[in-house]
Order: C-alpha cells, then sequence, then structure tokens
C-alpha cells in the first residue's frame, strides 16, 4: 500500500472548493458583510430597491376610509404601532412627535407622517384618537389608522418586513423604525426610530431626485 | 479493503435516523423553533449529532473516498465550519422560519455538513487542529454568550429581546461545560483522555474504532 501523505492534490481542491462554496454563501447571505440581522438586510434591501407598497385600505382616526394611492404626490414617513404598547411605541410615538414638529417647521405641505396599527381589533378609531391626544397629533399632518382586512394588513407587514410577535405580556415585540414612502408610494429609506434628523433630510435630498 | 457494516454501524445509522426524524417532525420541529434559545441550543446541534451518527456509521465505507478527498480531515473541517458559521448568522436563522427553502437547506446542510463531517473528519485531524477546534469552540460560545446576553437590540426579528438574553446565558453555560468536560478528565489520567490524543490511524478498522471513542468527546 502507498504511504498516505498528509496532504494530497485531491484534497487540496476539496478544500479550496469548501472554501469558495462556503465564502460565497456567507458573502451572499450577508450581502457582502454589509447585513447580518435580518432588520439590517431589510434596509439595505429597501435602499437598493425601493420596494412599492401594496393597495391597502386605511381607516383613519377620524372615520375616514383612504387608500395608500389617496397619499401619491406626498412623500409619507410611515411607523407600525399598537397603542397599548407600554414600552417601545412610546420612544416611536416620541420620535414621530419630534418629527411633526420638524416637519411643521420646514413649512412644506408635501411632507405626511402616518401611524399604521397592526392591532386593529383593539385599536379602533376611538383608541387611536386618545393615542393622538397622548402624542399631540396634528391630524392634519399626521395620520393615525388601522388596517381592518387582515390580508390586505398581512401583505402590507411583509412588504414592510415588520415582523410581530407576541411578547410575554400580552402584547407585542416588533421591528420599529421611521419609514419613507415616497411620492411614487415606494418604501425608499428605513431609518433608525430615534433618527428624526436624518429621517428629514433623507425626505429632502430624496424628493429632490 | 472490504469494509463490512457491523452491528455498531447499523445502530449509529439507526440512531441518527431516529434522532433526524423525530427533530424534522413538524410538531417537534415548530416547538424547538418557537424560542430562539431552544433553536439554536437544542435544534441545531441535534441536527448535527443525527448527521454525526450517520457519519460514524459511514466511516468506514467511506474510508477510502475520505483518505484521498478529506487527507487529515481539512477540507471536511472547513466545510463543517463553514457552513456552522453560516447558521450562526442571525439573519439566515430568522429566514429559515419564513422561507421554506432557507429551512430545507437548514434542515439538510446541519446534519450533513456539519455533523456527518465533523464525524469523518475529526478520527483523521492532528492533535494540534483538535485542540485549535476545542478552543475555538469555547470561546466563540462564550463570546456570542456574553454578546446576546448584552446586547441592547433584537438581532432576530423572529425572537424576544428576553429570549435571546437567555440564550445568551445558556451559551456561557455551555462554553464552561465544555471547557470542564474537555480538561477534567486530564486531571485524573482517565485512559480515554490519554487516549484522544490521536497516533495517524493506520487501518480503516483503526479509523473506525477511534470515531467510536471520540464520539464522546
Amino acid at each position: 500500500m502507498r504511504r498516505r501523505r498528509l496532504i494530497s492534490s485531491r484534497s487540496i481542491v476539496t478544500t479550496l472548493l469548501a472554501v469558495a462554496l462556503g465564502g460565497m454563501a456567507l458573502w451572499t447571505e450577508t450581502d457582502g458583510l454589509r447585513a447580518l440581522t435580518a432588520e439590517s438586510a431589510r434596509r439595505l434591501a429597501v435602499a437598493d430597491a425601493p420596494v412599492v407598497v401594496p393597495p391597502t385600505h386605511l381607516e383613519l382616526a377620524t372615520g375616514e376610509i383612504i387608500t395608500f394611492a389617496d397619499l401619491a404626490g406626498d412623500t409619507v414617513f410611515v411607523d407600525f404601532i399598537y397603542t397599548r404598547c407600554p414600552t417601545l411605541c412610546v420612544a416611536l410615538g416620541t420620535s414621530f412627535a419630534r418629527l411633526q414638529a420638524a416637519v411643521r417647521q420646514t413649512g412644506r405641505d408635501d411632507l405626511r407622517l402616518l401611524s399604521i396599527s397592526f392591532d386593529p381589533e383593539y385599536d379602533t378609531p376611538e383608541a387611536l384618537r386618545a393615542y393622538g391626544e397622548a402624542y399631540g397629533v396634528d391630524m392634519r399632518l399626521w395620520s393615525l389608522a388601522r388596517i381592518t382586512d387582515g390580508a390586505e394588513l398581512k401583505r402590507l407587514l411583509t412588504a414592510f418586513g415588520i415582523v410581530v410577535i407576541p411578547d410575554e405580556f400580552g402584547g407585542f415585540t416588533h421591528n420599529a423604525a421611521i419609514h419613507l414612502v415616497d411620492r411614487q408610494g415606494r418604501l425608499a429609506r428605513i431609518y433608525d426610530q430615534n433618527d428624526v434628523d436624518a429621517a428629514l433630510t433623507g425626505a429632502e435630498t430624496w424628493q429632490a431626485k | 479493503m472490504a469494509s463490512q457494516v457491523t452491528a455498531a454501524d447499523r445502530a449509529y445509522l439507526a440512531a441518527g435516523a431516529i434522532l433526524y426524524l423525530a427533530l424534522t417532525s413538524p410538531p417537534v420541529l415548530r416547538l424547538l423553533e418557537s424560542r430562539m434559545t431552544t433553536h439554536m441550543t437544542v435544534l441545531l446541534p441535534g441536527l448535527a449529532l443525527a448527521g454525526y451518527f450517520c457519519g460514524l456509521a459511514l466511516g468506514a465505507l467511506l474510508a477510502r473516498v475520505n483518505r484521498s478527498w478529506n487527507a487529515g480531515g481539512i477540507p471536511g473541517l472547513v466545510a463543517a465550519l463553514l457552513t456552522a458559521a453560516f447558521w450562526m448568522l442571525p439573519r439566515a436563522l430568522d429566514e429559515s422560519l419564513r422561507n421554506p427553502s432557507m429551512e430545507l437547506a437548514k434542515l439538510i446542510s446541519m446534519p450533513l455538513l456539519v455533523g456527518a463531517l465533523l464525524a469523518i473528519s475529526w478520527p483523521a485531524l492532528g492533535p494540534i487542529w483538535r485542540g485549535v477546534l476545542k478552543a475555538q469552540l469555547i470561546s466563540m460560545l462564550a463570546a456570542l454568550g456574553w454578546l446576546y446576553s448584552a446586547a441592547p437590540v433584537r438581532l432576530c426579528t423572529s425572537y424576544l429581546q428576553s429570549d435571546q438574553q437567555q440564550l445568551g446565558r445558556a451559551l456561557c453555560m455551555l462554553a464552561g461545560a465544555l471547557a470542564l468536560a474537555w480538561a477534567l478528565p486530564w486531571f485524573f489520567g482517565s485512559n480515554s483522555a490519554a487516549e484522544s490524543s490521536p497516533q495517524q490511524p493506520k487501518r480503516a478498522r483503526n479509523v473506525r474504532c477511534q470515531a467510536r471513542l471520540h464520539g464522546r468527546y
């Protein structure tokens, strides 16, 4: 029997193959090491290619029913909430209140805010109005809405990449952010929930294009 | 070299198959995937273990191919480590819950590319590689454990922060347990520890015996 060498040329081939395939899989899965988590991946994907928001009926706190198409022509900051949320949404609500103040200061009438509840059973227009009062919502600028059609809600959450999971206190945990929907009704940018300045600058530069 | 399938091989194959079928049966799979902690500390290692058993059973049959294409166990080790690294990505874990083809990739690659490849590569690995691998595993578990228990943000959109912190503590404990399990035998001069520092195996039979031995480690 021929003496076994520690390294054979065949093994060099398989090692290189393993490194190439494994490296390729890791590179692809992380978008070239740019996104290691699903949240950063969703932001990156949107920035690379804006996502058309699916047609969805929104029941506003005012009782009015609109669709995303009615918002075309305006740039809309969107967040997802449920009004009995004790933790994350307080921070999110506060940053949207700051955003409202900042938008008002720009004096522009083509910037809007929209908070969408993913808890339509609890968040009736009355509950949304109470939320609006708590955060000083100016309904002309900042719309509060729920989506009553379950299939539409699911499709919208999927399009935005929002994952809602029940938490141990009877509420929900979800990925929170400021979403920028452009004039053409496309989800174009996603910002950290407290990064109001970046969102506002983003809206201005995105619109300039 | 006539390789025959022994009773022990059949037992390993059966154990691997039963473990695999149990883990991938829909109710068990759903239960284990419902928590980040069980997903990473039970399901993923369990899948690898099922593949490991099958790798032990097939080690003798594959000995010839293994020696030429997997000399020194290095190619197998590299493939196993890269595959394991892939499923350590929070993003990959999240996607396997939402995307059926990613789920399938996970259920196939963990046993085959991690478990089975480690089983057939481990006996051929030299003592330095083994030491590096063990030290690497312990330090990786401890580092990930610390990260998960201390990170202020959720790394997976599908799991709660409390779950992530629990996983962090579990990984730290696992690192500690492995360090103890690998270190303690050396203090008591037990045979198994002494024998686990390998000589290069001369015959396929020897490879198989060693594989059995190291199955415990």
